[in-house]
């Protein structure tokens, strides 16, 4: 009765309630704008709310979580930006529906499978948070490794192009990922001697430009032809019948989110991507090929995405372990209002963690209300004239790029991302590969293998590690071996 | 019995030199990922302070990658020359090729934008961004003159609003 009572002081509350409406709304918008990243939103809250008391300032941030991660894929969706690397799925396939007219159908699906994805980590979150928290802390670097490897094969099924090229581009992003200090040696990789380089290249950068100016170049041509305006089709809500058609997919991948995102340090992008490659491989008839249109494409990453960010609360609130970046400035928020975020904390302040909970799903509940109710002003994104959104794109990338460490030189690394990302549009490369791949943070499957892989299999081979290798093997992550071994079976 | 002409022969060659044009241009990719691979095997073997072969050192997993990578593009390579040949003489230019023309466009625009980066190190950032996107929305036609300037005042004062009062990104 008292946990009930918890959970409802988020509802009850009206300050609360309308803190998380608030942080839900500004979250779908911050997402949104590309440059704009909701660890940013989230750690300026913090500054912002440092002298308020926990719960409303919990509660706002945690509304700016859910709508960031949410709307990042607005932008992914309609201008093949992804306002967050959690988005980068959602774009392979969002972004085809949007050209083919079908952006309001494609943003109504997100809405509808973040939501229930977002709801079903909470339902994790709240029911069997000890139970993933003791699964995800046994996963040591030797997993993280067999991870990584996973991520390498989800290459192929990505990929629409040849193999080759594939492989290529998450071979070239994983050495883009290598860029600066070799973290055991101590000397400079693929610095050509500048100092510049030697913390590496932000991967926001490389978002920013593989994916934003590369499409404003690519756009170009688009104006030169003077072709045909694009046609918007009415947006007819589906029946529920297509709904319901998607659910035990839905549930899936929200499964599958919730425990990569409660793997320390794997985050939304882990769980979109994984999400994404399951749908493809388990949808038997697609309404069309995987990335040229198909909902299942959209549906999955997005209900993956939410449901990872339930996920990596559970070892936040259970352990004081970061799931993600946004989760460690939450560390930092409880840490600021006396709290010790860890096992202790569910004993000694179990009313936090059940409003924390109720918080969760009242934004999950706004981030559907307000997402479909948004629907028709990011639609009309599509039908400004290219003349007037290509511009503007083009000052929104650049700000944003300058925005993440206030340096030009990083906006010239964002122009020449740009330049190298119209060129492998051109000739069919995936830049998602590449940019995924180039993840200078430690928070994504084809980065570990940037940077966890090179690290992991060196200290590997300095142990002489037969035996580790072969504990590896009979680890938590042994699954994932065998997840790759059928993912090859069944592709190639 | 076949007559060679001066014409038929200048067809034959005409039509080879197409061909060649074209098989070049479709292994153009592959060849760039090998000079790619070439290019990040030669830095991993400059690691500083590590020996190539040892599988410790810094350079090794690079090294094994540009490796892979140049398989990568010869595989490419491979499988783009044997594709038919006549079918690479009588290709026309699809939908997706970028003529001269595009690329023209394409390169003076992202010089445009290039230069809008410099001019906003001695700029203000809305003089030049305003500036830059009046100057774009004109060259790219199509949109009326004083919906150019009323699109380009709002969306910089929003942009400007957003960015330095919502989030305190001191502009350069």
């Amino acid at each position: 009765m008292e946990i009930i009572q918890q959970f409802l002081i988020p509802f009850l509350d009206w300050e609360l309630l309308l803190l998380v409406a608030a942080g839900t709304l500004a979250g779908i918008f911050i997402g949104a704008i590309p440059g704009l990243s909701v660890t940013m939103a989230v750690a300026l809250l913090l500054s912002l709310t440092y002298s308020w008391d926990l719960l409303p300032a919990l509660a706002l941030m945690l509304g700016v979580y859910y709508g960031g991660v949410y709307g990042g894929s607005r932008a992914a969706i309609l201008v093949n930006i992804p306002g967050s690397p959690a988005s980068v799925a959602t774009s392979l396939d969002g972004y085809p529906m949007s050209q083919k007219g079908e952006a309001g159908l494609a943003l109504f699906l997100t809405t509808i499978f973040s939501f229930i994805g977002g709801l079903v980590g909470v339902i994790v979150l709240a029911t069997a948070a000890p139970v993933v928290a003791s699964f995800a802390v046994q996963f040591a670097n030797r997993d993280y490794f067999l991870l990584a490897l996973l991520g390498l094969l989800l290459v192929g099924n990505l990929s629409n192009g040849t193999l080759a090229k594939g492989l290529f581009s998450a071979g070239a992003g994983i050495v883009i990922g290598l860029i600066g200090m070799d973290p055991i040696g101590g000397g400079s990789r693929f610095t050509f001697g500048s100092l510049q380089l030697m913390n590496g290249v932000d991967f926001i950068i490389a978002l920013l430009g593989l994916f934003g100016m590369s499409e404003i170049l690519y756009q170009m041509r688009e104006l030169k032809r003077q072709g045909k305006p694009l046609e918007i089709k009415k947006m007819v809500i589906p029946p529920l019948r297509f709904i319901f058609k998607f659910l035990p997919l839905s549930m899936r991948v929200s499964i599958l989110g919730v425990l990569t995102g409660a793997l320390p340090g794997a985050g939304g992008e882990i769980a979109a991507l994984l999400s994404y490659d399951h749908a493809k491989r388990s949808t038997k008839n697609p309404n069309r090929p995987f990335g040229e249109g198909a909902h299942a494409g959209v549906i999955a990453p997005e209900a993956g995405n939410s449901s990872a960010i339930g996920g990596a609360m559970i070892p936040m609130l259970t352990l004081g372990i970061p799931g993600d970046a946004v989760t460690a400035i939450f560390i930092g928020a409880l840490f600021i209002h006396g709290l010790q975020p860890g096992p202790m904390l569910m004993t000694q302040s179990g009313d936090l963690f059940w409003v924390m909970v109720g918080s969760s799903v009242l934004a999950n509940v706004f981030l559907l209300v307000f997402g479909l109710m948004v629907v028709s002003i990011f639609i009309r994104i599509v039908t400004v004239p290219r003349q007037i959104l290509l511009p503007i794109i083009a000052v929104i990338t650049v700000i944003g790029s300058y925005a993440m460490n206030y340096s030009l030189t990083d906006v010239y690394w964002m122009l020449g991302f740009g330049l190298v990302g119209f060129f492998m549009k051109v000739n069919n490369f995936s830049v998602a590969h590449l940019c995924l791949a180039s993840y200078s943070d430690r928070y994504s499957i084809l980065h570990s293998a940037g940077r966890i892989c090179p690290r992991t299999v060196r200290c590997l081979i300095l142990l002489a590690g037969f035996s580790q290798t072969q504990s590896a093997l009979y680890s938590p992550c042994s699954f994932c071996l065998r997840y790759s071994r059928k993912r090859l079976t069944t592709n190639h | 019995m076949c007559t060679l002409t001066f014409d038929s022969i200048y067809t034959y060659f005409k039509v080879r030199t197409r061909v060649h044009m074209l098989t070049l241009k479709r292994t153009l990719p592959g060849a760039i990922m090998l000079m790619v691979s070439f290019v990040i095997l030669y830095q991993s073997l400059l690691v500083q302070g590590e020996e190539m072969l040892n599988p410790a050192g810094g350079g090794f997993l690079p090294g094994v990658i540009a490796i892979i990578l140049a398989l990568c593009g010869a595989s490419t390579i491979i499988s783009d020359l044997r594709k038919n040949k006549q079918e690479q003489a009588t290709a026309e230019a699809t939908d997706n090729d970028f003529s001269k023309g595009d690329y023209l466009l394409i390169f003076s625009y992202f010089i445009f934008i290039v230069l809008y980066v410099l001019s906003l190190s001695f700029l203000p950032f809305f003089i030049s961004t305003t500036l830059f996107l009046i100057i774009s929305i004109y060259l790219l036609k199509g949109i009326k003159w004083y919906t150019n300037i009323i699109v380009s005042v709002v969306t910089v004062t929003i942009i400007y609003f957003l960015f330095s009062q919502l989030f305190n990104i001191v502009f350069p």
